[in-house]
């Protein structure tokens, strides 16, 4: 090959390019145009129409969002824009059904089990007959698998039918007659339209003979029986014209595929199993010979009209009942409060476990929301407040002192009015300042000894005050609404023994906070070792950041740390100087401690390191949910009406 | 003997009679169809003809039963209701505070509770089971279950399922395999709990053909 052979050779494949690309181009701006008419018949808004310059076929890619539209198709025999948008349309029509109710689609073979049964004894009886009973090849459910796929494809070939009948509803140009001539000829040319040379499979045609009848008319139809049954009386019309009305007035009112199916079950199916029946009496059985579904035939017609092939269509309702069942577990967690955490190592018996918790501190959690209600109204109410020096009210002696010269001109002018000399009280609305943030830490005991009868009631004082909170929390954002003035709760939990873990975290949001809100229930499980208290007081003074410090101080940001603690710390030292540590930033820490009171070294210890801070409850630990939250509604309490003093300037 | 006799001919007189009268309300009801006018009467022949088909199925249950016996899809399932904690060791089993934190009814958890303290009663097998398992070279060490469904536990820990169906029948093939219990303690006709070799409580059973609607949908070539 020389020079110009190659140089000539790239031109040609320049220009063929190039060919290509002003096709595609071409095609783009269609589908623009008509992007109005897809919406309607796709449903759905989201969808894009990318072309596809490999493909044959179209593909709809519910994950992606978007149907491929095969340029190879587009192009393959002379254009025509009618014949074009009559196949996208067809490929599009039935989408929003599929959407719906894929597992119609999916489940058909299940629906029709008894007219598959119904096909198999009559096929089992011929074979009876014919004494082939034992042949491997006539085994009941060979057979049984045979009609079902017989069964389906009718189905299949209905489903064009009916998503051609969708066409003409919603794009009625096609009913036009010349426009059905056009169509008909691009049918026959697609081999649609049935050519069923073979006397035993005639029931194969009858999906087909819809469309023959439908574009060319009654009398193409070289199928005498199916021309008969057409023509039969069906609830006062011919069979044919009420299938066609009563699919159409299905297909208007949006009905999913299962009433369609009814229709057809009702007024078409009879005559198919009349078909098969009349076939049957025609076939000569012989033996050991494979029954042949017509699969092959029928992906090679799919392929011709540009459909999705078998496998794609299943891949594709797959997908969609699995996006219908995850909308479906959606709409049910919404509805129930319970989400799917597995992805967080929440397994449904932790679940259970927190579901059992809630339940159990419903009571006491509905008692303090009324408190956390007061907490809020009491910071929000208005208050007297004694002004003097107002020209009403009582004589104020020192208000007289102070204007006595006033006093005195007014003697001389005989005007006694605007003498500010008197003193009332008025009532005024107090600008409330509330804390921008308020973290509450809790640090629970974890360690082996508590194991037992300790868990339980740790395990409902944990669930009570992080349940509580939350309730706290949505009444102070709904006051921030109103008072422009936000106040963040944040809970973070710490699971402590030999060394301590953060469960549940402030930067937690959504699913993940849960998730660790049911962990930290289910993780205070009396695993992990001794009591080490103090190095995990350490580890939450150790995320406390200089800034937090300093808001701490300035008071805008308040941290309360609650220690349940069981048993003698395993070092009161470490334990005493984490707890200095934190207050000196400005927190307050609050020990609650359980165990035996005759344990006099675990009593001294805990005394040594909360001293008056602490909370010893003894034996008894089934008052610790009452105890810690008590010390919660405290210590809140405490905090919140200290602000409002403060704002008020009553200190 | 005359009586059943008599009964099973009186029975089939009324399959036959049932099968006359669906024919004839076929035709009836095909040529209805071709006008769209349904009288009362054919609607109502079609109810009473529903509820006869109901009736026989229901009388049928066991025959069916038996005869769909040895089926692959008989719905076996076996559910873990509660594990033992941490700290329940396998000497004393799952705790009270656990079984109390359990997501489970009153009853359930009633069952539950004789379940682990193992007071209910053992199940004594009938004589012409027994007599079976001996033929099948069944050595059943518990076998907990009502009067006409039983759970055959082996002791190479397969659970076999014996239904009486009129006369008493073990199906081919075990339902559960490689499960070995400590007790068993039966929650209705097709439901068990167990305490498994692991402590935990498991809960067996599989779909029994118990209502003419099962039976109907009951597939008999798949």
């Amino acid at each position: 090959m020389d020079e110009a052979d190659r140089k000539k050779l790239d031109a040609l494949n320049k220009a063929k390019e190039s060919e290509k690309a002003l096709q595609k181009k071409d095609l783009e701006e269609v589908l623009a145009r008509v992007s109005d008419l897809l919406l309607l018949f796709s449903g759905d808004s989201r969808l894009t129409y990318p072309v596809d310059e490999r493909g044959e076929q179209f593909v709809l890619d519910p994950e992606r969002k978007e149907v491929r539209v095969p340029l190879a198709f587009f192009t393959s025999y002379p254009y025509r824009e009618s014949r074009f948008l009559f196949h996208l349309y067809t490929a599009l029509a039935l989408y929003p059904d599929w959407v719906r109710c894929p597992e119609g689609y999916l489940h058909r073979g299940e629906a029709f089990a008894r007219e598959a049964g119904i096909l198999t004894n009559a096929f089992l009886e011929k074979v009876k007959e014919a004494g082939l009973s034992d042949d491997p090849a006539y085994q009941k459910d060979i057979v049984y698998r045979y009609m079902t796929s017989e069964l389906l494809s009718f189905f299949e070939g209905c489903d064009l039918y009916a998503s051609f009948l969708m066409v003409f509803l919603r794009a009625p140009m096609y009913e036009d007659p010349a426009q059905k001539k056009d169509l008909a000829k691009m049918l026959l040319l697609e081999d649609l339209l049935p050519h069923e040379d073979n006397p035993t499979e005639t029931h194969r045609d009858l999906a087909g003979l819809l469309l023959t009848r439908e574009f060319w008319g009654e009398d193409e139809m070289d199928n005498e029986d199916v021309k008969r049954m057409f023509r039969e009386p069906v609830l006062g019309r011919a069979r044919f014209l009420c299938l066609r009305e009563e699919l159409s007035a299905s297909l208007l009112r949006g009905e999913p595929v299962t009433k369609r199916d009814a229709i057809i079950r009702m007024v078409l199916l009879p005559c198919f199993l009349e078909l098969f029946r009349g076939d049957l009496q025609r076939t000569e059985l012989s033996a050991t010979v494979k029954l042949q579904d017509g699969e092959a035939k029928r992906e090679a017609a799919r392929k011709k009209r540009g459909a999705p092939s078998a496998k794609n269509m299943h891949e594709l309702l797959q997908k969609l009942d699995e996006a219908k069942r995850q909308r479906a577990v959606a709409a049910k967690e919404l509805l129930s409060g319970r989400r799917d955490l597995t992805s967080f190592g929440v397994t449904a018996e932790d679940q259970n476990l927190f579901a059992h918790y809630e339940r159990l501190v419903r009571p006491e959690r509905e008692k303090m929301k009324a408190f956390w209600k007061k907490l809020l109204g009491d910071t929000s109410r208005e208050v007297s407040v004694p002004v003097t020096g107002v020209p009403k009210g009582t004589l104020s002696v020192e208000a007289l002192i102070d204007r006595y010269p006033d006093l005195v001109e007014a003697e001389r002018q005989q005007n006694y009015k605007n003498l500010l000399i008197f003193d009332t009280t008025h009532l005024q609305k107090i600008s409330r300042v509330l804390p921008r943030f308020l973290d509450i830490s809790f640090v629970m005991d974890s360690s082996g000894s508590m194991r037992g009868e300790k868990l339980a009631p740790a395990r409902q004082a944990l669930a009570i005050c992080l349940l509580s909170l939350e309730d706290f929390a949505g009444y102070l954002s709904q006051n921030a609404a109103v008072t422009h003035e936000p106040c963040a709760v944040r809970t973070e939990v710490w699971l402590y023994g030999t060394a301590g873990t953060k469960i549940l975290s402030f930067s937690d949001q959504g699913d993940k906070r849960a998730a660790d809100r049911i962990l930290s229930l289910a993780r205070l499980d009396g695993s992990r070792g001794s009591t080490d208290d103090g190095g995990c007081l350490k580890q939450v003074m150790a995320e406390i950041t200089p800034e937090m410090i300093r808001e701490q101080k300035a008071g805008r940001r308040i941290r309360l740390v609650f220690v349940v603690t069981d048993g003698a710390s395993s070092f009161p030292g470490t334990a005493k100087k984490a707890v200095e540590a934190l207050e000196e930033t400005g927190a307050l820490v609050q020990g609650i401690g359980i165990g035996d009171p005759q344990d006099a070294a675990a009593l001294a210890a805990f005394r040594y390191v909360y001293g008056d801070r602490g909370l010893y409850l003894g034996k008894d630990a089934g008052r610790l949910p009452d105890a810690l939250l008590s010390a919660l509604r405290e210590n809140i309490g405490g905090v919140f009406r200290q602000y409002f003093r403060r704002s008020v300037g009553m200190e | 003997m005359t009586a059943a006799r008599g009964e099973s001919r009186g029975l089939t007189e009324r399959i036959l009679a049932f099968q006359k009268d669906t024919a004839a309300l076929r035709a009836a009801y095909e040529k209805a169809l071709s006008t769209g006018i349904f009288p009362q009467a054919l609607l109502d022949e079609e109810a009473r003809l529903s509820r006869e088909g109901e009736a026989l199925l229901a009388r049928s249950l066991p025959a069916i039963r038996r005869h769909f016996l040895d089926r692959e899809d008989i719905g076996a399932k076996s559910e873990v209701l509660l594990t033992p904690g941490e700290d329940d060791s396998a000497a004393t089993g799952i705790s009270k505070e656990r079984l109390l934190e359990a997501d489970l009814s009153k009853d359930e958890r009633a069952l539950v509770q004789s379940l682990l303290d193992k007071t209910a009663p053992e199940d004594e097998l009938p004589e012409d089971l027994e007599a079976l398992c001996a033929d099948r070279e069944l050595t059943v060490f518990l076998a907990p279950g009502t009067d006409c469904v039983r759970f055959l536990f082996t002791e190479e820990g397969e659970v076999y399922l014996a239904e009486e169906d009129g006369g008493w029948e073990i199906r081919k093939k075990p339902l559960f395999t490689g499960l070995l219990a400590q007790a068993g303690v039966s929650e209705g006709d097709a439901r068990i709990l167990v305490l498994d070799g692991d402590g935990r409580v498991v809960r067996l059973s599989y779909d029994r053909i118990d209502t003419p609607q099962k039976a109907e949908r009951l597939n008999l070539y798949g």
